[in-house]
C-alpha cells in the first residue's frame, strides 16, 4: 500500500506531466476507466490557468483568438506551474514566453501587449494611497526640497514599446466592436500605468518624464535629478506630477536619517 | 474545545438561507439592499494589497452579516501551510469580522507548486492524522474554529478504508473543527462513485455542522461534474430537504459560480430552501 506523500508525489505529477504512476491506485467507476477519472482533474486544472490567463489578458485573447490562446495557454501552463496559493499571482511570466513563442512570432507587439496587461492587472490589485498632500511641500524651502524623494503611486509601472501597445489595448476593449485599423510603425511609446482612485489609468508620456519617473522610481531625490537635468525641466516635471497624482508619499533624505 | 474563540460574535446573525457574493452583483446588492440574511465572500477574491473588490466588500458588510469561504488553506497538502496566505486571512478577518471562516477537505500545493484545485485524498486513518494536524495548526494561527467542506471527488482510491463521511466525521473529531455540509458534493460523489447519498446525510455527526452550501452539477453524461453552473437539481433539494429533517434549521448558501445570473434568480433558489427548512420546522413543532 503506498503511503500518503507517494500518493500525493505521483497525484501531483500525474496533473502536470506524462507521469501516470498514479492510475495505478485508482479505481474505475461504471462509466470511466481510473485513467479517465484522473484525467477530469487535469482537464480542470488546465481549464483553471487558462480562465485565470484569459481575465488577466483578455487583449491577447481577442488578438489570438479564443482556440490560440487556449492553445498558447496550455503551452504556458506546462512550463510555468502556479507557486501561490491564490491565483491572482498567476501569469506574471506570459510577457516573457510570448517573446520567445515561435508560432506569435508573426504578432511582434504581443508581448508588449501582455505587459501592459499585467501592468493594468498589478496596479488594480495594488494598496490604496492618497495623493500627497502638496500643502507641506509647499513650505519646504529650497534646501529641503533638494534633500526630497518622492515615491510613486502603489503598482505603478513604467512600460516602453517601439508599437502603439496603449492604443492597441483601447481598441481592443470589449466595448469596441470594430477595431480601428492601427499602423504599426515603429516608433517609441513611453507609458505609466498606475492607480487614480479605484480607476487603472495608462498615461502616455514622454521620454523625459518617463526618465524623470524611472530616476524617482528609483529613489533620487529631487537635488539630484536636477544634477542630471535642467532645474526648468525638473521643475515643470514636478508641477505636472502632482497634478496627475502620480506620487503618493515623499520623504526627505537628511544626510543619514529618512523622514516623512 | 477551548483555546479558540467561539467564532466571531456575530456567528449568531447567521441564520436562514444566504446567497454567495460575486462581483456580478455587488452593484444590486448596494443599491437594492435585497432582503437576504447573509451573505458569503471568497476569500481568496479579497487577498490582494487594494482595490474596488476589497472596497465592495467593505461596503456591503456596513449592511450585511457575512461568513469567509476560501479555496488556498490547501490543508491536506503534504508541506507546511502556507503562513504568507494565513497571515493575509487573518488581516482580512480582523477587518471584515466574518461570523466564521471556511475551507476544503483537500489539498492543492506540493511543496512549491501549487494546483489551485481541490485535489481528494484516500480515506484513511493516515489521511485523517494528516488533514486533522494541519487543520489544528491553522486553527491555532488564526485563533478560532474553521469550517471545513466535503468536496467533490472524481477518482477513488484503491486504499481508501473508510466511507467518505466517516473520513469527514474522523477529521472533525481530531481537529476539533466544524462542518460545512456540502449536499450537491454528496450527490454528486454519491453519482460518480456508485455510493448512498443517504448514508452520508444519515452518518454524518451533527454536532459538528455549522452551515451547508447547495449549488447546480452539470451532467456529462459519464460523470456528474461540480460546475456550480446551474440551478439547484431536484435530487439534490430532496437530499436537502432529508438533511434539514435530522439536522434542524442549519444556515444553508446558494452557491452559483459559473454562468452567474441575475441576483433575482439565487434568491428564488434562496426561497425554495427557506420552504425546505419552515416545512421540517412545522412538521416537528407539529409531531412535538
Amino acid at each position: 500500500m503506498p503511503t500518503l506523500p507517494e500518493i500525493q508525489k505521483n497525484f501531483f505529477a500525474g496533473l502536470f506531466s506524462r507521469d501516470r504512476r498514479i492510475v495505478s491506485a485508482l479505481l474505475p467507476s461504471k462509466t470511466l476507466t481510473a485513467q479517465a477519472r484522473f484525467d477530469i482533474y487535469r482537464g480542470s486544472v488546465s481549464g483553471l490557468f487558462t480562465k485565470v490567463l484569459a481575465e488577466i489578458y483578455p487583449v491577447c485573447k481577442r488578438l489570438l483568438g479564443d482556440r490560440f490562446f487556449d492553445a498558447m495557454a496550455d503551452r504556458y501552463i506546462a512550463v510555468h506551474p502556479s507557486i501561490s496559493a491564490n491565483v491572482i499571482h498567476y501569469g506574471a511570466q506570459l510577457p516573457e514566453f510570448l517573446e520567445g513563442f515561435e508560432p506569435v512570432s508573426e504578432l511582434p507587439y504581443l508581448a508588449d501587449t501582455a505587459r501592459l496587461e499585467w501592468a493594468w492587472h498589478r496596479a488594480f490589485n495594488a494598496r490604496n494611497s492618497m495623493p500627497i498632500n502638496t500643502s507641506e511641500l509647499e513650505s519646504f524651502d529650497e534646501n529641503q526640497l533638494y534633500c526630497t524623494a518622492f515615491k510613486l503611486t502603489p503598482g505603478s509601472s513604467l512600460l516602453h514599446s517601439v508599437y502603439p501597445v496603449d492604443i492597441i489595448w483601447q481598441q481592443n476593449q470589449p466595448e469596441v466592436e470594430q477595431p480601428a485599423s492601427i499602423t504599426l510603425e515603429t516608433q517609441d511609446n513611453y507609458l505609466l500605468v498606475r492607480r487614480s482612485g479605484f480607476e487603472v489609468v495608462i498615461d502616455k508620456i514622454s521620454h523625459k518624464y518617463w526618465s524623470l519617473l524611472d530616476s524617482i522610481s528609483s529613489g533620487l531625490t529631487l537635488g539630484q535629478l536636477s544634477e542630471q537635468h535642467d532645474d526648468m525641466v525638473v521643475q515643470a516635471f514636478l508641477v505636472e506630477a502632482i497634478r496627475h497624482q502620480w506620487f503618493s508619499h515623499f520623504s526627505t533624505i537628511n544626510r543619514s536619517s529618512n523622514h516623512v | 474545545m477551548s483555546g479558540y474563540c467561539e467564532n466571531s460574535p456575530s456567528t449568531s446573525v447567521i441564520h436562514g438561507v444566504g446567497v454567495g457574493l460575486r462581483s456580478q452583483h455587488y452593484q444590486h446588492i448596494l443599491t437594492n439592499k435585497p432582503s437576504t440574511p447573509w451573505l458569503e465572500a471568497l476569500t481568496d477574491n479579497y487577498m490582494a494589497d487594494g482595490g474596488q473588490p476589497l472596497d465592495y466588500l467593505e461596503q456591503i458588510r456596513n449592511h450585511y452579516p457575512v461568513t469567509f469561504h476560501g479555496v488556498g488553506m490547501s490543508l491536506g497538502s503534504p508541506g507546511p501551510l502556507d503562513r504568507n496566505y494565513l497571515q493575509r486571512l487573518k488581516e482580512r478577518m480582523r477587518q471584515f469580522e466574518p461570523a466564521w471562516v471556511s475551507d476544503h477537505l483537500s489539498w492543492s500545493a506540493y511543496h512549491r507548486h501549487n494546483s489551485n484545485e481541490l485535489l481528494p485524498l484516500p480515506y484513511t486513518e493516515e489521511g485523517i492524522s494528516h488533514m486533522a494536524r494541519k487543520i489544528t495548526e491553522a486553527q491555532d494561527f488564526l485563533g478560532e474554529r474553521l469550517l471545513v467542506e466535503n468536496v467533490s471527488c472524481y477518482v477513488e482510491f484503491r486504499d481508501s478504508q473508510m466511507s467518505e463521511w466517516e473520513f469527514v466525521n474522523g477529521i472533525a473529531d481530531e481537529a476539533d473543527c466544524h462542518i460545512l455540509l456540502d449536499i450537491n458534493n454528496i450527490y454528486v460523489n454519491a453519482c460518480n462513485n456508485s455510493t448512498q447519498a443517504d448514508d452520508f446525510v444519515q452518518g454524518v455527526n451533527p454536532e459538528r455542522i455549522r452551515e451547508i452550501h447547495l449549488a447546480g452539477y452539470e451532467d456529462r453524461h459519464t460523470h456528474l461534474l461540480d460546475t456550480h453552473g446551474e440551478a439547484i437539481h431536484q435530487p439534490v433539494w430532496d437530499l436537502y430537504r432529508q438533511a434539514i429533517e435530522r439536522l434542524g434549521p442549519v444556515p444553508t448558501l446558494i452557491e452559483w459560480d459559473t454562468n452567474i445570473p441575475e441576483y433575482g434568480t439565487l434568491q428564488k433558489q434562496a426561497l425554495v430552501a427557506e420552504d425546505i427548512i419552515s416545512a421540517s420546522s412545522r412538521a416537528h413543532a407539529h409531531a412535538a
